[in-house]
């Protein structure tokens, strides 16, 4: 055991050093745990007198006595379990691991051998009985040492869980070419087709028994390509010149489809409306959502960033990459190395369990968002089912999800809460390049406030060093504070930490914003380029990453007399867990111990993920129950293919590039399938989220494969996708209904015509205002929770936000541009299926319920907004007398909220109306009501 | 006029706007009901497809509170009593490295019939002579989403019409100025929405959400409820709606969605008047408030949950589903599932008193079920996992026969091993003692009948009075 020292780098380092501050009679136990920590890092770096024990007693005996039935040689390997193999034994059998390093609980192996149960006595009776009791015992102290096993080489029997067929699966083959020309198409649509998405989709239409509809009419065509692009109505502009093109020159209808097109891409509500899908996708939310719920007051900056990234119409490869690992992208200026910090708020806006008591839960918890997130918004994929046990239908094993895990958890995630308001597990925040003049929020502190805090934090660090020092090591404390004086300096101190990181040495606030890092390494890391640039060296919020660089290098240990670096406190939210893995105060890879004592001198325990390393495969789920260590990679399934190892780093560039890779089955398909879906209001494959077994196949695989492969041929752009689709024959085709087609196809699978949807919550709100001319198209800088600062919403204390400020949000700006919190949602959106921002939503529901007649009737926002719009149709048509204006006006107000000219019948209906209340501003208040509460506002069809 | 066509097209299609439309040919309810294949209801006077129908069979209750207990509890820490798992708990179980898990409650029996129950429901047990516990029920799939979706729909695969859908379709409702069907705080979770819609059945049929995610209910409301105009004024708008809205369902010849809204804003219109005195708990004593745990800490959102489910039946809303979280106890069973039954048990207890003392309790359905239940081996120290092979779930009021158990589990109460009870069945049999046939309950949609139970459902006519 001596040799330990022996282990290179500075894993023998850490040791070291930590071993050292240890009373000698704990040397040998923490020597135990140093070695049993250091697999759980990676490879296995075995001493002499480990391999010693493993080759004289426990190989011969496993020879001897097991190999015959689970050994590869063995003819029927019985049980499934290989016992001739590191990997074999650690993975196990039928019955679960046979050896769990350090655990004589979890290992069956053990058990077995003990005959402790009746139905697993091993050897058996009838192969010689049970071992000797110094046979027994000496397996017990290798399982207890760790179980060190030289045995290389992969175990060849697969996992109980047959995935081959789950394998065949459509969404695991690879993309297949499609020659759209061999497309046979019955000679009545022959001439139909304007495009090859048509092409694909009419070749489908003999065999399934149903023939398109007409195509839609030109007002209705605007509308839907207006909400659909924009999410806003036509304005009476577009609606007039539209109409005239139209008319005057029926042989450029196409052009004018393709110009009208062309400028909706080009504005920012385009991004407006098709970053709010992507919002759904990532489960976009302003707070932690739980029982804490937290505000994200930073949360606003990933908005703007998936605005822009759909305004400018951002390669979707490079969107993935800088979502998964924007950090660890190079930059060629500050502008876009904040613009790719920022993009990692994908990973850290979560629905987090902030007031997790236990650190490790906490941490693993936190993995877990982030590989549900990554998995089914870009791949389609339940990957999270695995967490627990081998997924039940798809070939993700628990393996996978824990090789998944390990990057995660070598990741630090900055989501921004302060200690001091009920966040247990408080985090630090991404800081932001000065120089791309970026909005900050909040004021800053003046040079007399920052003195004043500062002072008081060293006072207070003072108290809390000696408060520390009397009471470690069980000593007697003579300051006469009491445990709760303790806890509240700890809280005070986290507090001032946590404000003074918020600004510059002038006061001046910071622009920081959500994200993540890679945690510290345990190895030492080259400094990427880009790193070595003026304030590379300074510590930032959350004290890890620097922008553009790997990890602080080594870990080198702290000052031994306090955990404050040199040069006051810049560590806001930095939590313990922040700081290298040398604090002093615990042996942060050692999860299952519990540390001395923080600085309050509480007791507390560290998560054990405080570095970069591989996560252990944790039991049925559980943080209890520690199996093997899982090398942390990318499952070839959800990347390149084949299964890809992190050597380096979290490995979040990694995955970043296999989700993208030329060899992935999944990503392409998936966003392809999710832009169909929002143009359709129904995708090719039905379930948007779950391209799994249990998931839906799609109604047409040659457009889907089609549409995917020239997706990526076109540089990934979701652009001209958008434009692909709109300007298809098979878009344009209207919702009419058909008696044939609909009793063989009632689904409209096959689509012979379009489906009408319902407008999305924030289309009704945005279109209502879009109507009475309230809305400013203006986007407003950040947000209202931005603006609030930190804490929870509502509560008795220290909240941020109240209830009533979210749910009364009235504003006139777009509707993305509204509170996004957890849980809590503005009333003007809640009627309507507003997004679930609780895990990934590729399709909203919509519901038709009571409630939506409720709020056209009674809601004071329907009211202004009837009144608005009567207001301008009198202003538009004063008239000579209230009579003699009521045609123009009647014609104005459908024409803003409908987009088209009153019937007949409805005229009348109006105008009985108008006689009942008067030509007055009640009475157009009332029509504009009427209007806005109509069925056809509230679809597009 | 379209209306000649209307009554000649083939029945597949008929819509409610045919139905409404169809008076000139002299067809009413009945004409649609009998038309689209549905064998169920015979006309009632009013043509409203809410109105209040005659079901084919007896019924032996008129409406269902149906107490969905979201993320599956523990049937052998509650309802089903095994001696053998006490005893034989830490020895290897069923599945290879797992160790059964006995409970940590005692068990006794409780009233005439000696119904097993455990000491965490001891308000409950107080009503074991009401009970009839079904130890038998089995589902398919061991994830809460599917399952959950499956026990209110009858599938997962497919988007279908939700439970309480159709049975406001089979029986149309008492009130028409309320709801039929009110689901309180549902998950947005587990399938969302779906687990109250109407899917492919008209709209009207679907569910009203009344807060979610079980979310304290007091915070929760139904927005808009009162008029800011007088009732006349707003008739008069209201017109003019409904104006536009049958000319569009006029253009566009079928459309359910358009039919959906038109009979959403009358409901909504009529609603004013009503749901608010509904909501309204302060005309209940104080006594009756303390009885349902309103005010106590554990039990204040159970208890108003349930006593507001109480006065919406009382009121005639047929279908009233109560969702109660957080029984999904992988970990710190202990602790979690002690505090759940804690909530729940004096509020239901008090309920199920409430009725029978108002006499409601007899035409009343009470049916109280997780999405499947748990394993009686260890998961970790102290949790159990999904198990979909056995659970209990038990029902009183109308129509069951009290303190008995249906179907039995094997020792452990792992698997069911005698009168298995699938999800189908149980869903036959709710209709059943409703008064419905569940195989004639059926809804006509692209071309073939649809019924909530498929192919599948036996009633279990042995707990049937």
């Amino acid at each position: 055991m001596k040799s330990h020292q022996q282990m290179p780098g500075s894993m023998m380092n850490d040791k070291y050093e930590w071993r050292s501050r240890f009373h000698p009679a704990c040397k040998v136990v923490a020597l135990l745990m140093a070695w049993i920590s250091s697999t759980a890092i990676g490879q296995e770096k075995l001493s002499q007198e480990q391999l010693q024990f493993f080759e004289a007693k426990i190989r011969p005996v496993l020879v001897d006595k097991c190999y015959a039935c689970h050994s590869e040689k063995a003819g029927e390997i019985q049980g499934g379990l290989l016992l001739d193999t590191r990997e074999g034994i650690r993975r196990g059998g039928d019955s679960g691991p046979a050896v769990v390093p350090g655990n004589l609980q979890a290992s069956l192996l053990i058990s077995a051998i003990r005959y402790s149960s009746d139905d697993l006595e091993m050897p058996p009776k009838d192969e010689g009985g049970k071992l000797a009791e110094n046979i027994i015992r000496d397996f017990e102290t290798w399982v207890r040492m760790g179980a060190a096993d030289p045995r290389d080489g992969a175990s060849k029997v697969v996992t109980r869980h047959d995935t081959s067929q789950a394998r065949q699966w459509w969404s695991y083959q690879p993309l297949k070419s499609v020659n759209v020309s061999s497309a046979k198409i019955a000679t009545q649509h022959a001439d139909w087709p304007l495009t090859d998405i048509d092409r694909l989709v009419a070749a489908q239409w003999q065999r399934t028994g149903v023939s398109p509809v007409a195509d839609a009419e030109p007002l209705v065509l605007l509308r839907r390509l207006r909400f659909d692009l924009t999410g806003l109505p036509p304005t009476s502009e577009e609606i007039a010149y539209f109409e005239q093109q139209w008319n005057s020159q029926p042989d450029l209808r196409n052009e004018l489809i393709e110009k009208f097109v062309e400028s909706l891409l080009n504005s920012r509500e385009y991004a407006e409306r098709w970053g709010r899908h992507w919002l759904d996708v990532a489960r976009y939310a302003e707070s932690s959502g739980k029982d804490a719920n937290l505000v994200y007051p930073h949360a606003w900056r990933y908005r703007d960033y998936v605005i822009d990234a759909f305004e400018k119409d951002k390669p979707f490869d490079q969107f993935v990459r800088e979502q998964i690992a924007g950090d660890l992208l190079p930059a060629k200026n500050d502008s876009q190395r904040a613009d790719q910090l920022i993009a990692t708020s994908f990973l850290a806006i979560g629905e987090i369990p902030i007031n997790e008591r236990n650190p490790r839960q906490f941490a693993v918890d936190l993995a877990d968002d982030q590989i549900a997130v990554v998995t089914q918004a870009f791949l389609g994929q339940t990957a999270a089912c695995a967490r627990c046990h081998d997924h039940r239908f798809d070939p993700i094993s628990q393996r996978d999800y824990t090789a998944l895990a390990g990057i995660f958890l070598s990741t630090e995630t900055k989501y921004g809460t302060p200690g001091a308001v009920g966040g247990r597990n408080r985090a630090g925040l991404v800081e932001l390049p000065a120089k791309a003049g970026l909005p900050v929020v909040g004021s800053g502190l003046s040079s007399a406030e920052i003195r004043q805090k500062q002072q008081k934090l060293e006072r207070l660090q003072q108290q809390q060093r000696s408060a520390r020092a009397q009471r470690a090591n069980g000593g007697q404390a003579t300051d006469g504070l009491s445990d709760f004086d303790v806890v509240r300096i700890s809280t005070q101190v986290s507090q001032l930490e946590f404000e003074l990181g918020f600004v510059n040495d002038d006061g001046s606030a910071k622009a920081l914003a959500m994200g993540v890092s890679d945690r510290p390494g345990s190895t030492p890391q080259p400094r990427r380029p880009g790193a070595n640039r003026p304030g590379a060296n300074r510590p930032g919020p959350g004290g890890g990453l620097m922008p553009g660089g790997r990890p602080n290098g080594p870990g080198r240990p702290q000052q031994p007399g306090g955990p404050m670096r040199p040069g006051g406190p810049r560590s806001p939210g930095g939590p313990a867990q922040s700081r290298g893995p040398m604090q002093p105060g615990g042996p942060m890879q050692q999860p299952d111990e519990p540390m001395a004592g923080d600085q309050s001198g509480r007791r507390m325990r560290s998560s054990g993920f405080e570095s970069i390393a591989d996560s252990p495969l944790f039991l049925r789920g559980s943080i209890e129950n520690v199996g093997e260590t899982v090398p942390r990679g990318v499952p070839g399934l959800l990347g390149s293919g084949t299964d890809i190892a992190i050597r380096q780093g979290s490995g979040r560039l990694e995955l970043a590039n296999a989700l993208v890779s030329a060899e992935n089955t999944l990503t392409s398909r998936v966003i392809v399938n999710r832009v169909w879906h929002w143009m359709f209001g129904r995708g090719l494959v039905e379930s948007v989220d779950n391209f799994g077994t249990t998931g839906g196949q799609p109604s047409h695989p040659e457009l889907l494969d089609y549409l995917a492969t020239r997706f990526v041929q076109n540089g990934w752009s979701i652009k001209q996708l958008i434009r692909d689709i709109a300007l298809s024959r098979v878009y344009r085709l209207s919702s009419n209904y058909d008696e044939t087609c609909f009793a063989v196809d009632p689904d409209n699978t096959m689509l012979w015509r379009h489906n009408s949807r319902r407008l999305e919550a924030e289309e009704i709100r945005d279109g209502m205002l879009a109507a009475s001319g309230r809305l400013n198209r203006l986007p407003p800088p950040g947000s209202l929770i931005g603006r609030a600062g930190d804490g929870p919403i509502g509560g008795e204390r220290l909240q941020a936000v109240t209830l009533e400020q979210i749910e009364g949000a009235t504003n006139d700006f777009r509707s993305i541009y509204l509170p996004a919190t957890r849980s809590v949602k503005p009333a003007l959106l809640s009627a309507f299926d507003p997004p679930d921002n609780s895990a990934t939503h590729g399709a909203r529901d919509a519901t038709n319920v009571p409630a939506q007649a409720l709020f056209m009737l009674n809601s004071d926002f329907v009211a202004d907004q009837s009144q608005a719009l009567a207001d301008l149709a009198l202003k538009a048509h004063p008239g000579a007398s209230p009579q003699s204006s009521f045609d123009e006006r009647l014609r104005f107000v459908f024409r803003q909220v409908l987009n088209r000219a009153p019937s007949h019948t409805e005229s009348s209906a109006a105008k009985s109306l108008v006689k009942a209340t008067g030509n007055s501003r009640a009475a157009w208040t009332s029509i504009a009501r009427g209007l806005f509460g109509s069925a056809e506002f509230r679809f597009v069809d | 006029m379209k209306d000649s066509k209307t009554c000649s097209r083939v029945n597949a299609l008929l819509t409610r706007r045919d139905v409404l439309q169809s008076t000139a040919c002299g067809f009413g309810w009945m004409a649609f009901s009998a038309l689209a294949g549905a064998q169920i209801a015979q006309a009632a006077d009013d043509d409203s497809p809410l109105a209040p129908k005659k079901t084919p069979l007896k019924p032996r209750a008129k409406r269902v509170i149906f107490l969905c207990m979201s993320g599956a509890p523990s049937h052998v820490d509650l309802l089903d009593y095994k001696p053998q798992l006490n005893h034989d708990s830490g020895k290897p179980g069923p599945r290879p490295g797992s160790q059964w898990l006995g409970s940590k409650w005692k068990f006794a029996q409780h009233g005439q019939s000696g119904l097993w129950m455990s000491e965490l429901l001891p308000q409950l047990a107080k009503h074991a002579d009401k009970l009839c516990v079904v130890s038998s029920m089995q589902t398919d799939v061991p994830a809460h989403p599917q399952a959950f979706i499956k026990l209110h729909t009858g599938t997962a695969q497919f988007v279908r019409p939700s439970l309480g859908a159709w049975t406001l379709y089979g029986l149309g409702t008492e009130n028409q100025n309320l709801p039929g069907f009110v689901s309180l705080t549902p998950p947005s979770g587990f399938g969302g929405a779906t687990n109250y819609g109407s899917s492919f059945l008209p709209a009207v049929y679907q569910g009203t959400r009344i807060g979610h995610n079980d979310r304290p209910i007091r915070f929760a409301s139904v927005p808009n409820l009162s008029a800011k105009q007088p009732v006349a004024d707003q008739r008069k708008e209201l017109d003019f709606i409904q104006t536009l809205n049958r000319e569009k369902l006029n253009r566009d010849s079928f459309n359910p969605e358009v039919d959906g809204v038109i009979q959403s804003y009358e409901l909504a219109f009529r609603m004013q008047r009503e749901m608010p005195e509904v909501l309204d708990l302060a005309g209940e004593t104080a006594a009756t408030q303390k009885a349902y745990g309103i005010g106590s800490e554990q039990c204040d959102d159970m208890g108003r949950k349930c006593l507001l489910a109480r006065r919406m039946v009382e009121a005639g809303v047929r279908f009233v589903e109560i969702t109660h979280g957080n029984w999904d106890h992988h970990f710190s069973l202990n602790t979690k599932l002690k505090q759940s039954c804690d909530e729940v048990d004096q509020p239901i207890a008090a309920m199920l008193a409430d009725l029978a003392q108002r006499d409601l309790l007899k035409d009343t359905l009470i049916v109280w079920t997780g999405e499947f239940g748990r394993t009686p081996y260890a998961e970790g120290q102290e949790g159990r996992d999904h198990n979909t092979k056995a659970f209990s779930m038990w029902m009183a009021g109308g129509g069951v026969k009290p303190g008995i158990t249906y179907g039995r589990s094997d020792d452990y109460g792992y698997e069911a091993v005698e009168n298995p009870v699938q999800i189908a069945d149980l869903h036959a049999t709710m209709l059943a003692i409703l008064g419905l046939d569940h195989e004639s309950l059926t809804y006509r949609h692209a071309g073939r009948d649809f019924r909530l139970t498929d192919v599948k459902g036996n009633v279990i006519n042995d707990i049937l009075i």
